[in-house]
């Protein structure tokens, strides 16, 4: 009884070690192939979302480019002496705060560019423009340089939400020890 | 039975073990294989997912630099001295309504047509006549009569000569220039 009792304990015993160490040993396969698939999926999952944000990375756009160009003649209604002042002028005005015919040059200024985004980027649900970011600012001196930094802002003008891709230029002209800067941002459906 | 005889059978037995080890290994090999199937399908698929995209931003990139020579193209057009007040990216209203329906300009201009609009809050299109000038907004400027053209348009400065108090100065506004160029057929 005790001979056989043993031989069944031997036998019982080698198939149970052999048992867990087989299932050790595909357990330590599982995770191992759990791993790589979870470092391949955060992979993936990155390269993804690098894909999709280059989408809406800001593009310089030429046809921004050239509205900005062409919206620094655009003659306002703004009269200092007998001839109309253009959107640069009045600028300059706007910044050194002095006023346009008894009326605040950059409440003009704001006028005037809120009017000609309207007539040119309108905005509604079946324009594939959703918003515009104008950004009217004056700016002293330049990053790396010695010296203070200036930066003024002089008109903020937004419409609409940004969904779907950006795009924008930017557009300046000297003005004193600066640069006055115009900077448009639109997004497209 | 004999003892000996029963060793011989034991290493008979033996002997016998040995296929069952290397099937184990055969088994071994066939997961490896299989694995190794896995992962090249699984790369390959990646591969191809990876250039479809790349392929894609391609095409798109091809067409941004099509355009953006058109563009191009459209601004040349309205910096020559037929159109041009004197600055760049700056069109003279006057002179478009000398240089509407010119027919000695037909082989010049490099497009198939070319309009100039004002941008104004104005829905209805008026065409500039020298009757209804500067109360218009629509410059027919050239059309070779093409039909399957493709349009491109920038923004420009279209200024005129206008009259304050007997003062005479530059009005601007903001117009568009539409240049259309001929769809090249495929093939």
């Amino acid at each position: 009884m005790i001979k056989t009792k043993k031989k069944d304990n031997s036998r019982f015993d080698l198939k149970a070690n052999k048992k867990i160490v087989k299932s050790k040993r595909s357990q330590n396969e599982i995770v191992g192939f759990v791993m790589i698939v979870v470092i391949v999926v955060i992979i993936g999952l990155f390269l993804l979302a690098f894909y999709l944000r280059k989408d809406t990375v800001r593009t310089e756009s030429q046809n921004v480019e050239n509205f900005l160009k062409a919206s620094l003649s655009y003659t306002t209604s703004c009269k200092v002496d007998i001839e109309p002042l253009n959107i640069r002028e009045l600028a300059k005005r706007c910044y050194e705060k002095k006023p346009c015919a008894e009326k605040d040059s950059c409440v003009l200024l704001n006028e005037t560019f809120s009017e000609l985004l309207e007539q040119t980027w309108k905005i509604n649900s079946s324009r594939p423009v959703n918003y515009y970011n104008l950004n009217v600012y004056y700016r002293e001196g330049q990053e790396g340089e010695s010296g203070e930094i200036k930066n003024e802002e002089m008109l903020v003008l937004k419409q609409g939400n940004c969904t779907g891709a950006k795009t924008g230029a930017k557009e300046f002209f000297r003005h004193n020890m600066g640069d006055i800067f115009l900077e448009l941002e639109l997004c497209y459906k | 039975m004999k003892l000996g005889q029963l060793k011989i059978q034991v290493q008979e037995n033996h002997r016998f073990l040995m296929p069952r080890f290397s099937r184990q290994g055969q088994l071994k090999i066939q997961e490896m294989a299989f694995m190794l199937l896995a992962v090249v399908v699984f790369f390959a698929i990646a591969g191809m997912f990876f250039l479809v995209i790349m392929y894609n931003d391609l095409i798109g990139s091809a067409n941004l630099l099509a355009k953006e020579k058109a563009i191009s193209t459209a601004v040349n057009i309205a910096n020559t001295p037929e159109f041009s007040c004197g600055e760049t990216l700056c069109i003279d209203a006057d002179k478009l309504l000398v240089m509407q329906n010119r027919q000695d300009y037909e082989d010049f201009w490099p497009v198939a047509s070319i309009v100039v609009t004002k941008v104004s809050r104005d829905k209805e299109i008026i065409e500039c006549t020298e009757k209804n000038y500067p109360y218009c907004n629509y410059f027919k400027v050239y059309d070779s009569g093409i039909t399957n053209i493709e349009m491109v348009e920038t923004f420009v400065s279209l200024c005129r000569k206008d009259k304050a108090n007997e003062y005479i100065y530059n009005k601007c506004e903001i117009g568009k220039v539409l240049v259309g160029f001929e769809k090249k057929q495929p093939g």
